[in-house]
This record gives C-alpha cells, structure tokens and sequence, in this order.
C-alpha cells in the first residue's frame, strides 16, 4: 500500500471531503486509530485478485426497473418543512452558500 | 416469552405484560421510546385500519397478534426514530417501513424501538448517544451489537420477538452474546424500505426470538418482493415451518477450519464442536471443508462498509431533517452549517467510519482499497459457492469469545471490529445464517452459526431447529435459559 499510514494533515484532509469539524486534539486521536485500521486493511494487497472482477450485485440482479409512472407520494409538502430545522414561505431556509 | 405463550394470554394481556417488563427492567437500557398506546388489532376489529398490501404474503392468513420491539434504525410512525444518533434525536418519520406494514397487517404490535450502535456501527451497542446497553446476563458486560437492544430486550422477557438489521454481524453477534436466536436472511429476501441506510451492499433486516420456530414465523411475515426496494427478489416465499420437523438425515454439514483457529476461543471452539457432534449423532454428516479467502473478510469487510456508510451518511446536512446548527449566529456560511452540524452531530464511530470511507473512496486511492475489496469479496463468495457445491450448511462459531467487558475495547477500534470477524464472510457472500445458543463458557451464552446458500433459509432454519430441539437447557441455564423465560 502507497499509504499505510494517514498523518494528521491527511486527516484535515479527509475531514475536509466528510465535512466534519474536528478539534485538533481528535485530528491526532483519529490519525492514529485510522493508521491503525488502514495498516489491517492493507494485507488485501497480498491478495492475487487479477482473474476475477469486483461484485456488483451479490445475488446477481440486474438492471431492475419498475413502469416509468407517477406514483402516489402520501407524504404532503407540509411533513417536509415541518422537519426542516428552518423554513421559509413554503421552502426549506439554509445559511447563504457565499459570504457576504 | 415465546410467541406461543404471547399469543395464549392474548394480545392486550401480552402488550401489558411487555410493558410491564420493560419498565421493570428499565436498567438495562434496551429501549429508546415506548410507544404509550400501541394500537391493538383484535381478531374482529375493523381491518380499516390494516394496511392493505398488494404484495405481501402477510394478507394471506398468516398471523401473529404478539407484540414486539424494533430496532431503532427502521422507520415507524407514531414514536421517534433515532439510529441511536444525537443527529435524528427528535426524528419523526413521515412514513413506515414495509417490514413494519407486513407485521401491522397480520397483527403484530410494535411496543417499542430498541437502542443499538449509532447508525448501527458498532459491536457493543456503547455506541450509542444515548447510553450503553447491558447484558441480561451478566450487567458488566456488553450485549454485543449492534442490535444489542433487540437481543436484550427478547432475552430479558420484554417481547416475544425484535427486529434487527445485519451488516457485518449485528444480529448474530448480539444473539450469540444474549443467548437468543437471531436470523439474517439472504441479501434481498427482506425489503429494507425504510431501513436507514449504513451499507447498502449488505445492509440486511431480520427477526430476533427465543426459538426457531419463532424466528420462522416472523421471516413468513416479512420475507418477499417490494418494488420499495430494488435489491428485493421476486422468488416465492416457502412455507418455512413446514420443514422445521422435517429432520436432517443426510444434511451434509461443512467445518470451516479457518472459523476455529487463530483469535478464536478455545472454549468457545470446543462447544461448537460438542454440537457439530450432536448434528452428527442426528443424522448430519460431517465434512471438513476450507474456505481460504474467509481469513481477509475482515479486512475487506473493513473497507467496503466504511466506503459505503461514508456515502449513506452524506444525507445528514443539517438542511432538511434532524440536528443543525443552522440557527447559531456564530456559524458563517452554509458549508460552515455542515461541518458544524455533523461535528455536534455524530459520536466518535460514526466520525470514524465516515473518515475511513472517504479515504477509501477518495481520488488516487479508490483503486487500492474500494476497487480491491470488491475484487477479494468475489474470492470470499466464489469460495462459498465452491463449498456449497459439496455441502448444504457451514457451520462455526458466531463469535471468537463470549459477551465482553463494558468498556474493555471502547478505546480500541481494531479490537472492537474483531466481534465482527465470524459474522462479516456469510455477510459479504449475501447468504443466509443464524445464530443459536450451544451452551455457556464462564457463565455466558455461545452461540453457533449456520450458514446456508442464498435463498436456502428452509435448509438453515431445519439444522437449526433440529439441534434445538435435541439439546435441554433447563439444568445449565438456571432461569437464563435461552428461551427467555423469565428469572
């Protein structure tokens, strides 16, 4: 494995992908329980899997489909906004994507 | 309590005794909400209230007026549903999942929504946001999981049955440490319309009880084609307890020896053995098999479903539903809201796993562990159908080691994650496998997995039942005995 282990600013990194804030004291705690795990994953690379593909679908299903209809949806726009943390005139409200 | 005796003292009296139970023992926190009335379906009352399904085999006669506890990881009306997760804590599902309509449609009574690991990650059921569960058992120990609620709950009396989901071994796990009999079925024997999702390549629901017969009855109910969910496959439903009695004359049993070996406890190891024996002694023949590529389940399991949790897990934003920190002043923008919001959000596992998965699907590495571990699960299920060809179950242990210590492997991941290293293989080729109790090391149930070819419960559940019936409990188990009759 090119990696075996993921220093701390790999792990801002990752975090950064996972949008997930962390304080400096869990950036070290995560990277050396991920270095750990990541070191256990790591003996799959000792394993000879040139003959064979990656599983898509374990029971072998494919291509699915159902009638390209409209459906029935119970659920009426008020059961949406009432769950919404923040609701405005009938939309759901977020923080702005840009800084003023 | 077992779903016979439920149904003689009769519906209302067996929903009061379940609430009875589960206030009593609350101490062992198995239950996250209670529903305050649940409503009771009498033989004669109106079926206006019914669910009429379409599909659903659970119109067609078969019934089961008990009632039960659902992990709190599927979706019902009328309570909260929280994954265990500060993120969903005051979570309402506007909608219910199709394994709770088929239970409605022939009578069941949903009681209550059981704890479990947040977002079912986790073999302990101490990862929850809302504390740690405990062991009937023995109190200092963890019930497993992540069904540990479910599988509490059915030993300590509070439900005839539970259901669970199993990713990696969160049902079997968590029977094996209570002493109950937990089923995972083939991927797409169940639907999982309104299961949250963790990994949706092996994300499984299945029932948890005190006999086999009991845990049949239930996947009757369940079991089936919805066009909810698309991984669900249109074969028909056999009648599962016509063959329970049907014996095991024949039945050729497959001993992985790769099950017993290295981190396996040789007490533990030695009680599977004693009922392989008795298998035999009941007709079974024995045959040694090999399943090489089981010693990297782990290993692969520890991508795969980390990779896909990581994508599952992107849905809790703080936009639409659950826990945001969308009202505080202090946070800036909206990417600031989602970062903030998942910080506060979800516990260190959930953190972990997400981080793990991103990593593993990220750009430069995906090749290497995501592409890799989809490549060596074929090898893990190629070696099953390869074992399949010569025997009808496998059988081995459903854990290395009995119910651990609360606390003893909270502060090690990697060791937490080795509960899961019998479990995770029959979870990665999509089979079947249950988990039944086979006796106590110190004290604390052990459980035997039998695994089966996919769509082959009948086979699984009939080698199963047989070595139940054949084995007494009532002398080694003093009151505890796996059967849930109450201390």
């Amino acid at each position: 494995m090119a990696v075996d282990k993921l220093p701390k600013a790999q792990v801002e990194w990752v975090a950064k992908l996972a949008y997930i804030e962390l304080s400096e004291s869990e950036k070290i705690k995560y990277a050396g329980e991920l270095s750990a795990i990541l070191g256990y994953v790591s003996e799959l690379q000792t394993v000879d899997t040139g003959k064979v593909g990656e599983v898509m679908q374990i029971t072998g299903l494919k291509n699915v489909v159902e009638a390209d209809e409209i459906g029935k949806c119970g659920i009426v726009r008020n059961e949406f906004l009432k769950r919404a943390p923040q609701n405005e005139k009938g939309y759901i409200k977020v923080k702005s994507v840009f800084q003023r | 309590m077992r779903i016979e005796e439920a149904e003689q003292l009769g519906i209302e009296k067996a929903v009061a005794e379940s609430l009875k139970t589960i206030k009593e023992k609350s101490d062992l926190n198995t239950v996250l909400s209670v529903v305050d009335e649940p409503v009771i379906f009498k033989d004669n009352s109106s079926t206006r209230l019914r669910p009429r399904l379409r599909n659903g085999q659970a119109g067609s006669g078969n019934k089961l007026s008990v009632p039960y506890i659902c992990k709190d990881n599927i979706v019902t009306l009328g309570t909260k549903t929280t994954a265990a997760s500060k993120i969903l804590e005051n979570f309402e599902s506007p909608y219910e999942a199709t394994v709770i309509k088929k239970l409605k449609a022939a009578g069941a009574v949903m009681i209550a929504k059981a704890n479990l690991d947040e977002f079912a990650l986790g073999a302990s059921t101490e990862n929850s946001a809302f504390g740690a569960t405990k062991n009937p058992w023995d109190k200092t120990r963890v019930p497993g999981g992540s069904s540990g609620g479910s599988t509490a709950a059915v030993a300590a009396g509070m439900a005839p049955f539970a259901l669970g989901s199993d990713t990696g071994g969160s049902i079997r796990q968590p029977s094996a440490f209570c002493g109950v009999v937990g089923l995972m079925p083939t991927y797409g024997r169940v639907s999982r319309y309104g299961l949250i999702a963790a990994a949706s390549s092996l994300d499984r629901i299945g029932p948890i009880a005190n006999s086999v017969k009991d845990v049949a009855r239930v996947l009757q109910i369940i079991a089936g084609r919805d066009k909810h969910d698309s991984t669900t496959v249109d074969k028909p439903v056999p009648n599962y307890a016509a063959v329970l009695n049907s014996g095991i004359k024949g039945i050729k049993i497959g001993v992985p020896k790769e099950f017993f070996g290295e981190g396996v406890d040789k007490q533990v190891a030695e009680k599977v053995n004693q009922a392989v024996a008795k298998l035999k002694e009941l007709g079974a023949k024995v045959v040694d098999i090999s399943l090489p590529h089981s010693r990297y389940a782990l290993a692969t399991y520890y991508i795969i479903q980390p990779a896909e949790v990581s994508a599952n897990l992107a849905r809790y934003d703080g936009a639409r539903y659950g826990f945001s920190t969308t009202e505080d002043a202090n946070v800036g923008d909206l990417r600031e809201m989602y970062r903030t919001t998942r910080a506060k959000g979800f516990g260190d596992e959930v953190k972990r796993r997400i981080m793990l998965g991103t990593y593993a699907l990220s750009a430069g590495f995906r090749d290497a562990y995501y592409e890799k571990a989809q490549r060596v699960r074929t090898l893990i299920k190629q070696d099953f159908d390869k074992a399949f060809e010569k025997v009808d179950v496998i059988i081995s242990p459903t854990t290395p080691t009995i119910a651990f210590k609360i606390g003893e492997r909270a502060d090690n991941p990697l060791e937490m994650y080795k509960a899961d290293l019998l479990t995770c293989p029959a979870s990665l080729a999509g089979i079947p496998a249950i988990s039944i109790p086979c006796g106590l090391v110190d004290k604390m149930p052990v459980g035997l997995q039998i695994m089966g070819r996919q769509f082959d419960e009948e086979t699984v559940l009939k080698v199963a039942h047989t070595y139940e019936q054949s084995v007494d409990w009532s002398q080694t188990h003093e009151g505890h005995q796996p059967g849930g009759r109450k201390e």
